[in-house]
């Protein structure tokens, strides 16, 4: 599917949109530039042998990461376009969801593989807006049964149970 | 050559491999069917179980897939105008037209039977090209392949995506983040913060899945474009008899154009064996190609049989002839020959020059797994047209969370750890970072494959080295750092003539 800076949307965006717009516009030159600078601090720590190929590399990103900055907000002051299509995307609903599937991973010790898993399905449902109870319950009871039968039974995954089992 | 074409052809003969293989063709129906499943991303959901299987069939599935989703995503595409892969985006251009006259079912015929031609066509090329070429790549030595994987990782991070810069940058990380773990040439650990699961590098599959398939879920979870997009979606079966009825009348259409049939195919394989190329741009060539051999232009568009013979020839043409440099050189030509390369990585296996040494007749029955794939498209295609209508009514609501799980059982399975689950969370959400900006993530993926093969032939060329003129103490090295250049050149003459042409109109 096209990312939403692909698409093709109305202008006139709220001031907002726009905010979020210039910084996720900016994002990944910025992660570039990061990850480029931290692997130059750590690789002092390195075998001098092990220092010159990270730096290279860091270098390289560093440059490509400020390059590509600079370009994409550029080129977004030029299409204001954007701001609409980034005010298409539902930030809310990502985080939520990026939350949850953290959580379920943490509570995969605990609760074990399964339950965190349904939890997964379930709450990722009701983010998406899924409001019916039999289809919020049973879908993910019938998908867990089948994934249960599936890998832990044919497959033979070592899932693992809740603590204590 | 007959030798290794036989015992690739004994390998895939057997009820395991044609098992896979039949499953692995549904399975790419389904995947290009779908809006928000891609093949890269399905074959990465796979690839933990599929590794469990014997080498042979796990890359029988894998390229199987490949090969169904080829047709498959021209179903959407001819129906509503939306590709169900990027591929079949040119398929819709006349497609989609012969669908508002009526005759759906002949153009998704057509679709049908040039996606058989071109798969077949270009595996027959392939099977024939694999050995010469193989025998070519073995007299690289670490230079060469330095200079090979630089230009691979270049080639396909400028042609992947829509941006020559975002490309590079993304390769450039996926190289740096495959730094992490023990240093080839001193054995101590680099960059791990003393994880201990980090130790043997960033777990490829947990990149993998994280990037290509948490990632376009999350895009999905965000995106209000797919819930429009699926409820005006909904494929409907017209029953096996007008299945099998526009069956036939496609094969006939397809068969009276054998000139566009061969051309888009030999496009497709001279394009395919290109890394990144990919196969919307190839389609688009051919399409273009035929539209100005042809004397009436002017039907491409409105539903000429030609404009899609052109794109769904070359699509699966593409889809065969992406094999070559994926096992000769140990660089993939896709998204999928990536999940390829790491399914020969993960059984324990180097792809690249030697390959078709020490595993002819799997890379050969690969190659042939392809081809009957691509002739199982018919049959199956008509078979298998009412159960997939149905697919096409799963919502989103319940697709998105249901892969998002299957993602965490699929990195979980590889080394049981939860340490991987919540590594592969972490690209995800990289991986729709960029994606949101329209950066490729393939090179990601790439940089992370080639990055320990480009540092540890760099570490043995430099060991070789008397000098920096060692590096070009070939001819055949000399070629490469020339179609490097030329590569990069090519890249900021494009840039400049595009910057003029935009200012040209601002100036008038």
């Amino acid at each position: 599917m096209p990312s939403p800076a692909e698409a093709k949307p109305a202008p006139d965006a709220a001031p907002e949109t726009k905010l979020r717009g210039w910084a996720l516009v900016a994002t990944p030159g910025a992660i570039g530039i990061g990850v480029g600078l931290l692997a130059w601090a750590l690789s002092s720590g390195l075998h001098p042998n092990d220092q010159g190929y990270p730096r290279v590399l860091a270098t390289v990103l560093v440059v490509l990461g400020a390059w590509n900055i600079v370009a994409d907000l550029r080129s977004r002051s030029v299409d204001s376009e954007m701001d609409a299509d980034y005010g298409q995307l539902a930030v809310g609903r990502v985080v939520s969801f990026v939350l949850l599937v953290a959580v379920c991973i943490w509570l995969v010790t605990p609760l074990g593989f399964y339950p965190a898993g349904g939890a997964v399905v379930l709450g990722g449902m009701a983010i998406m807006g899924v409001r019916k109870p039999l289809l919020l319950i049973g879908y993910p009871v019938v998908l867990l049964a089948a994934a249960y039968v599936l890998f832990s039974v044919l497959l033979r995954v070592p899932l693992p149970l809740a603590r204590g089992f | 050559m007959l030798h290794n074409i036989t015992s690739g052809l004994e390998l895939l003969m057997q009820p395991g491999p044609l098992m896979w293989l039949v499953l692995g063709v549904i399975v790419g129906f389904l995947v290009g069917v779908l809006p928000g499943l891609s093949t890269s991303n399905t074959a990465a959901l796979l690839l933990p179980f599929a590794i469990t299987l014997p080498l042979e069939n796990s890359l029988v599935l894998i390229v199987s897939i490949y090969a169904g989703a080829a047709f498959g995503g021209a179903v959407p595409a001819i129906l509503f105008n939306v590709p169900g892969e990027t591929g079949s985006a040119v398929t819709a251009l006349d497609g989609y037209p012969m669908a508002k006259k009526g005759q759906a079912g002949l153009a998704i015929g057509i679709a049908r039977m040039a996606s058989v031609a071109g798969g077949v066509i270009s595996g027959i090329v392939v099977l024939l090209l694999l050995q010469p070429l193989g025998t070519l790549s073995l007299k690289f030595g670490a230079r060469e392949m330095f200079a090979i994987i630089l230009l691979g990782l270049v080639v396909a991070s400028t042609l992947m995506g829509g941006s020559a810069r975002k490309g590079l940058m993304v390769g450039v990380f996926g190289l740096l983040l495959a730094i992490v773990g023990v240093s080839p040439g001193t054995a101590k650990t680099r960059f791990t913060f003393g994880e201990l699961q980090l130790y043997d590098g960033i777990p490829f599959l947990a990149a993998l899945i994280g990037t290509f398939a948490i990632s376009e879920m999350l895009l999905l979870v965000g995106s209000e474009v797919a819930a429009r997009r699926q409820r005006e979606q909904e494929v409907k079966s017209g029953g096996l008899r007008k299945e099998s009825r526009d069956a036939i009348a496609g094969v006939k259409a397809t068969l009276a154009e054998p000139g566009a049939v061969a051309r888009s195919s030999g496009i497709g394989i001279l394009l395919g064996i290109i890394p990144g190329i990919g196969t919307s741009v190839a389609n688009f060539l051919s399409y273009a190609a035929e539209k100005k051999r042809s004397k009436n232009p002017e039907e491409f568009g409105r539903g000429s049989h030609k404009g899609i013979i052109a794109s769904e020839a070359c699509d699966n043409a593409v889809a065969s002839s992406s094999l070559i440099p994926t096992f000769t050189l140990g660089i993939p030509g896709s998204a999928t020959m990536a999940v390829v390369l790491a399914a020969f990585y993960l059984q324990g296996i180097q792809p690249g020059p030697r390959v078709l040494e020490t595993n002819s007749a799997e890379v050969y029955a690969v190659v042939l797994a392809l081809i009957v794939a691509s002739v199982l498209i018919l049959p199956l295609g008509v078979l298998l047209a009412g159960p997939l209508a149905s697919v096409t009514r799963l919502p989103m609501t319940l697709l998105v969370p249901t892969v998002l799980f299957l993602s965490m059982v699929g990195v979980y399975a590889i080394r049981n750890s939860i340490f991987d689950v919540g590594l592969a969370l972490f690209f995800g959400v990289i991986g729709l970072l960029l994606r949101l900006n329209g950066y490729p993530v393939i090179p990601l993926i790439l940089g992370l494959i080639l990055g320990p093969l480009a540092e540890e032939y760099l570490l043995r060329s430099l060991e070789l080295a008397d000098g920096p003129s060692y590096f070009f103490g070939s001819v055949v090295v000399n070629i490469l750092w020339a179609m490097l250049v030329a590569v990069l050149g090519g890249m900021a003459v494009m840039r400049f003539v595009k910057q003029r042409r935009e200012r040209t109109p601002a100036n008038q």
